[in-house]
């Protein structure tokens, strides 16, 4: 038997070899049994046999000790990962925790960082990445028809008859749902409270692949008109209103004042992902006739069919079982034309989001600011860093491998990171809810981010990667190669190259902040250009108060009792002016769809209908609003029946370009529902225009019509609406104490605030600049601190230089000088390349400065100052420190 | 001699194992002949199941093993007991001793009276 070569034992040195050591093992007893057998006087042979059979079973033995073996490797090396962890991990927070404000200041930046990151983030993955949660939801589609009208896509719903045509006929569908919106009181007439309801039928739970969370879905019957009424709450509302008690099911609640019974209860997580519809607080049955129409249908496409096969074939169903428009559509036909074309389109929920391209824009500027952010991380660990060399290169010498110290320096970063992430988790709870709090209430799309668990998820993925990132970045710098190095050179030297890599990275944040503060910038420079628009008319103190009677009014009545609101108003001496109209102007008056023709250019087929604002108005109205007459008079008590009209300035450039308007005449091609044509309209007057919708540019083409005359059955046969003006320095209470004091019995009053209604228009762009200027701002602040970091630094290792500049006769201003221009060479660096960077960069939100150019210089020049300021800033202390070095002590130091 | 039942013989041959090493490292072989002697060869134990107890010792982290030179200057196995096994050690001692002075006592008990 050959005894163990001595040198295999070298090769346990690095890694433990089970096998042999179990076999080395047993060949050792079998050795040394032969040895005493033979010892006691039997042949070798003899010996052999012998410690055979005293061994037994010997194979099964070995293989159990290999098998334990590789047990006890594999727990081994985890206890000694875990050991090292441990050591790791207690060794972080001690030395995080001996630099407090190093480490303050670092948690917070990720905190911030990562937090507005997971915030936008959210909101992104809610509306963008993930808007269908249903089961095979990449196949799920919206099918709705619409038609364009200046140049925006109108809807028309869809008849209820389609779906039922489609789920019989379709092969390139699964299965197709309807749905509507419908709002509905909940309680008596006195306490109703209103609710946002979702219409749907009892297959519609089956395919967003959920199931009552208690209760059961609707029933067939509950479907039918005249069946039984009943209703399922949604989680939400269920929680908020009844806290969650599973006895609401079979209790009657009133709706609409109708007895309904609650059937069950839908889960948070189900949602119509139609963002342009609030969402449901209570979930009704679609009863429904087939000319009901919804808002659209959810189809969910076979398996490998094309979207637009699938148009294809359910648009020829369509036609096919001839299902066409409401009828509010499908009259607004004219002569040489069949009908509007309405075109039946297949869109993925979310992809016609209106604050897509803000989304965006607020996902790549919070970007920008993660990687401010990671910058300045990655800043604080070299500065912390490059302090610790010795420190590191004293370890190294001691026999600290260069992975040890790596794994280290990278576990410091992780627990940061991991820190801060948890931290960022609130800040993104927190932006998520402030986000939702300050939302205009006509971005409904963001009342559908209320998902918070995404934020955990997506707040420690950021987290950990860019703690990992930087991390591994920093200590790589860190305990670069020449580690032994630094014990021997005058650390300086070795630092030299660390510090230029800091610099650029302050130019890097530097410039990264320029962009979003001149985007930021761009923003607020446009919201304020649209708040300074001239809307055309005076509105200040100008308020629309709205009579309205259960139901419609005779004429005459309607007609006396405007006379004596009017007179009760004249004669109040805190209203200033009065007069009647069909509304004030507001950014939801009616708009007609229209072709307009004169006796001199008739409309062709080939005309696009547009449409044309309709007004109507007391004689008065105008001058009440202070909108002078460009041309001609306004109504008298004949202009109805002599089908006179007043028309803005944009609706007479637009049919008599250059000439006069006054006497001409016009109507609209369009025919009226009866199939006759409009009358002709004869211009008697000619007002400026009126700016309603702050972010929509130029005024519709308007037409106001006289009041009087008005059709009886109109919509607005019941109510009447009063413009009212209050004197200066009167409260709008003034005006709700008089209008109940006036208000006949058995009408409700509203009151309008003209100028309000009007700005809130802004709301939309307001609140992106609002995000923007928070993320700019969060942005600079990284950037100064960066900068900050850098100077001080570099006054530190200067002192000396500092000092022997001054004993050589330097003056205090020298030094001031030499520091601050060190802050203002790189800000200066950064602010160049950022600027470059954001005339490409604001390309993004072009769409959102409403005809403010992109490359306004004001935003830039006001961006770079502002940045230049704030570098001067955080150079001072630095700046002061280097000022306040006395030569005599730094020269010799060290 | 009658043959010991196996149930016996595995608890204790972890008994006996525990207790060949408390006196310090030793190797495999010497654990088998420390047994050997001292029980003047009764327990004739087969010498394959040694190793697997002692592995499964070493794997509870009631003994613990290195790697050393044997007094013939060969590469062998040293086991030692860690406080754990010494702990283990002294339970089973105890737990052992009772058992045969329960056997013991039942065994010179006087004949049943009812």
């Amino acid at each position: 038997m050959t005894p163990i070569p001595a040198w295999r034992r070298y090769l346990r040195f690095w890694r433990p070899n089970v096998v042999e050591d179990v076999d080395d093992e047993l060949r050792f007893h079998t050795e040394m049994r032969v040895r005493e057998y033979m010892t006691r006087g039997m042949s070798e042979a003899e010996a052999r046999q012998a410690v055979r059979d005293r061994l037994g079973d010997v194979d099964a033995a070995r293989d159990e000790c290999i098998e334990l073996g590789k047990v006890r490797e594999i727990h081994a090396r985890n206890a000694d990962f875990l050991d090292g962890l441990r050591a790791d991990l207690r060794y972080a927070l001690r030395s995080l925790g001996r630099a407090p404000g190093w480490t303050a200041v670092a948690l917070l930046t990720i905190a911030l960082g990562v937090g507005a990151t997971t915030s936008v983030f959210s909101v992104a993955d809610a509306l963008l990445v993930r808007p269908v949660p249903y089961p095979n939801g990449g196949r799920v589609y919206f099918a709705r028809r619409q038609f364009m009208i200046d140049s925006r896509s109108v809807p028309s719903p869809l008849p209820i008859a389609a779906v039922g045509a489609w789920r019989t006929n379709a092969r390139s569908i699964e299965w197709a749902v309807p749905y509507r919106y419908t709002s509905a009181d909940l309680g008596g007439s006195q306490t109703a409270v209103n609710l946002n309801g979702a219409m749907i039928d009892d297959a519609f739970l089956g395919f967003a692949g959920a199931h009552p969370l208690i209760g059961r879905n609707f029933t067939r019957e509950e479907l039918v008109p005249g069946g039984p009424r009943a209703v399922l709450l949604a989680e939400p509302f269920w929680r908020s209103q009844y806290g969650a008690s599973t006895d609401v099911i079979g209790k009657v609640i009133s709706l609409d004042e109708h007895p309904s019974t609650i059937v069950g209860v839908v889960p948070a997580s189900v949602a119509i992902p139609d963002f342009r519809l609030p969402p449901a607080d209570v979930w009704l049955p679609l009863v429904a006739s087939p000319n009901f129409f919804v808002n659209g249908v959810l189809v969910r496409l076979r398996p490998g069919v094309s979207a637009e096969a699938a148009t294809a074939e359910l648009d020829a169903i369509l036609q096919q079982e001839h299902i066409g428009d409401p009828p509010g559509i499908s009259r607004m036909r004219r002569p040489g034309q069949a009908a509007i074309v309405t075109q039946l389109h297949l869109t993925r929920p979310g992809s016609d989001l209106a604050i897509r391209q803000a989304l965006l824009m607020l996902t790549a500027a919070v970007g920008l600011l993660l990687l401010v952010a990671c910058t300045n991380v990655a800043h604080l660990l070299l500065a912390r860093g490059a302090t610790r060399q010795r420190e590191l290169a004293v370890r190294h010498a001691l026999g600290a491998a260069r992975r040890r110290l790596l794994r280290q320096l990278v576990t410091e970063s992780v627990v940061l990171a991991l820190a801060g992430g948890a931290l960022a988790v609130f800040v993104g709870w927190g932006g998520l809810t402030l986000l939702a709090a300050a939302r205009p209430e006509n971005l409904t799309p963001l009342a559908y981010v209320s998902n918070h668990r995404s934020v955990l998820t997506i707040a420690s993925l950021l987290a950990i990667g860019c703690g990992l990132g930087i991390g591994l970045l920093a200590a790589l710098r860190t305990a670069h190669r020449d580690l032994g190095m630094q014990l021997r050179a005058s650390a300086s030297s070795v630092l030299g190259t660390s510090r230029r890599l800091r610099a650029s990275l302050v130019v890097g944040e530097v410039a990264l902040s320029a962009i979003l503060l001149v985007g930021a910038l761009l923003l607020v420079h446009a919201v304020f250009d649209l708040q300074r628009t001239k809307l055309g008319f005076d509105a200040r103190g100008v308020y629309e108060l709205t009579f309205t009677a259960r139901q419609p009014m005779p004429l005459a009545e309607r007609v006396s009792l405007g006379a004596t609101l009017r007179a009760r108003a004249t004669a109040d001496p805190q209203i200033e002016g009065v007069t009647l109209a069909g509304n004030a102007p507001s950014p939801h008056g009616w708009v007609m769809l229209s072709v307009l023709e004169t006796p001199e250019r008739p409309a062709t087929s080939a005309d696009v209908p547009s449409g044309t604002a309709i007004d109507v108005a007391a004689p008065d109205y105008f001058s009440m609003l202070r909108m002078p007459f460009i041309a001609g008079r306004t109504f008298d008590g004949g202009s109805s029946p002599r089908h006179e009209v007043v028309i803005n300035t944009s609706l007479a450039r637009q049919l008599w370009t250059g000439g006069s308007a006054v006497g001409q005449r016009f109507r609209n091609a369009l025919m009226k529902r009866d199939g006759s044509h409009e009358p002709w309209e004869t211009v008697i007057g000619v007002v400026p225009d009126v700016i309603v919708d702050l972010t929509g540019g130029s005024a519709h083409p308007t037409m106001y019509l006289p009041l009087e005359g008005q059709d009886p059955d109109g919509p607005a046969a019941s109510s009447i609406v009063l413009i009212v003006r209050l004197a200066p320095g009167t409260s709008a209470a003034r005006l709700a104490s008089f209008a109940k004091s006036v208000a006949p019995p058995g009408t409700e009053t509203s009151i309008g605030n003209v100028r309000e209604r009007i700005d809130r228009t802004l709301a939309e762009p307001r609140f992106m600049m609002g995000i923007l200027t928070t993320f700019a701002a969060l942005g600079v602040v990284l950037a100064a601190i960066g900068l900050f970091g850098v100077i001080s630094y570099t006054v530190g290792q200067r002192t000396r230089e500092i000092g022997i500049r001054m004993a050589l006769g330097a003056s205090r201003g020298a030094v001031a000088r030499l520091v601050v221009g060190d802050g203002v060479r790189l800000a200066l660096a950064g602010i160049v390349i950022g600027l470059a960077g954001a005339v490409a960069a604001t390309r993004l939100i072009e769409n959102l400065l409403y005809g403010v150019s992109r490359l306004d210089p004001f935003s830039f020049v006001a961006g770079a100052t502002v940045l230049l300021a704030v570098a001067v800033v955080a150079c001072v202390v630095p700046m002061l420190r280097a000022t306040g070095v006395d030569p005599a002590i730094a020269v010799r130091a060290d | 001699m009658p043959e010991p039942t196996v149930e016996v013989l595995r608890g204790t041959l972890d008994m006996l194992i525990l207790k060949a090493v408390s006196w310090g490292p030793v190797h495999g072989y010497a654990v088998a002949r420390w047994i050997e002697q001292a029980t003047n060869d009764v327990l004739r134990i087969e010498e394959g199941s040694l190793y697997p107890a002692l592995h499964r010792l070493e794997t509870r982290g009631w003994i613990a093993a290195e790697w050393g030179t044997s007094e013939n200057n060969r590469r062998a196995k040293f086991y030692t007991l860690t406080p754990k096994g010494r702990a283990q050690l002294r339970l089973e001692t105890a737990t052992w001793t009772r058992f045969a002075y329960a056997v013991f006592a039942a065994l010179e008990a006087p004949p049943q009276t009812t």
